[in-house]
């Protein structure tokens, strides 16, 4: 792998959310802090383009890839490509939408 | 990952001592090469790990073993189980403890047995066993504590749930090492903070899944690792 090639995975590794997700809530972990989010206050999910946008009981929030999916000693990357296996980052959001108990919608815009 | 009925067969039987048992035996007699699953309405004698019975009523329950022949002589046989359990919460949304117990909330909903048979020629084929509850609500007592129903979570039954297993099965990746399934793993974990008896008889509470696989707990201060290997089949 060239220098550059290196830089970019070192960059993607450094912008990518971290996401835990439990029973009844998922954590988005950032630089700035932890983000908990009940399954129960999610109202709608919709894609725009490769993002996803969270409609809540107050307030939303938008997310995308490239992401991590954490859990215990685990953080694995999901919605990009490494040691040739990708895990494509819809699954995350199919999985939280069939938690929250909602259909994802496209953006037509 | 390949399906287990992929070009094989499934028997279907109203009621049968085990599913799993009926597998490996075909597999240890040289028989059933044709055959890649088996459903029971009813177990009378379901296998649990470790020696356990699997309580199952009918009707309420999916109880199903599948034969990866495609699998045969997989350096990592685990991982095949392993898959096979998020195929499992894939399709019920619940979480998996390791190595394979299924968990809605903090009750369990059911589990994967995985063993592996060997062929007359000595060939090993990983056997799965899938045990769900779908709505059982007369549980021995000793089990009503310990056990959930997915009823008030999804309602399914036994075959169409089946159905969208085998889909799940078909959309994960091959699983070669256990960096090839780590990620989805993650999204259904539920090992950390769970409570653990080793084979030794120590009590261990899980910390999480290793870089192979293996489980992290920590006994008594100090962290250990079990292989799933060691968990599974002994």
């Amino acid at each position: 792998m060239g220098k550059s090639a290196v830089a970019d995975v070192a960059h993607l590794a450094a912008n990518a959310t971290e996401y835990s997700l439990h029973d009844d809530h998922f954590e988005v972990v950032k630089p700035t802090g932890v983000r908990t989010i009940s399954y129960a206050e999610i109202t709608t999910i919709t894609w725009h383009k490769s993002d996803a946008h969270f409609d809540m009981e107050r307030g939303g929030l938008k997310i995308g890839p490239p992401a991590f999916i954490v859990s215990g000693t685990i953080r694995a990357p999901i919605g990009w490509l490494r040691n040739g296996v990708e895990v494509p980052f819809e699954l995350l959001i199919t999985e939280i939408a069939a938690r929250a108990g909602l259909e994802i919608s496209e953006d037509k815009q | 990952m390949k399906s287990p009925l992929d070009g094989f067969e499934i028997k279907k039987f109203d009621e049968l001592e085990s599913t799993q048992q009926y597998c490996l035996d075909l597999i240890h007699r040289g028989e059933g090469e044709s055959v890649g699953a088996s459903l029971a309405a009813i177990q009378t004698n379901g296998q649990g790990r470790l020696g356990k019975t699997w309580y199952s009523e009918k009707g309420h329950s999916l109880t199903v073993s599948l034969i990866f022949w495609e699998y045969k002589n997989h350096p990592k046989p685990w991982l095949v189980g392993m898959g096979t359990a998020l195929a499992v919460a894939g399709a019920v949304h619940c979480r998996i403890s390791w190595p394979n117990d299924l968990q809605v909330g903090k009750k369990k909903v059911g589990g994967i047995l995985t063993s592996l048979a060997r062929t007359p020629d000595g060939d090993t084929v990983p056997v799965v066993g899938i045990g769900l509850n779908i709505g059982v609500e007369n549980f021995p007592a000793e089990l009503a504590e310990r056990a959930s129903n997915l009823e008030s979570h999804q309602v399914h039954n036994a075959e169409n749930l089946l159905e969208l297993i085998l889909a799940q099965i078909e959309a994960l990746p091959e699983p070669n090492n256990w960096s090839d399934i780590k990620s989805i793993w993650a999204m259904f974990d539920e090992t950390s903070g769970k409570k653990f008896t080793l084979a030794t008889g120590e009590d261990a509470v899980g910390i999480g899944v290793g870089p192979e696989g293996e489980l992290i707990c920590a006994v008594e201060g100090e962290t250990r690792s079990v292989l799933a290997a060691e968990a599974l089949f002994g």
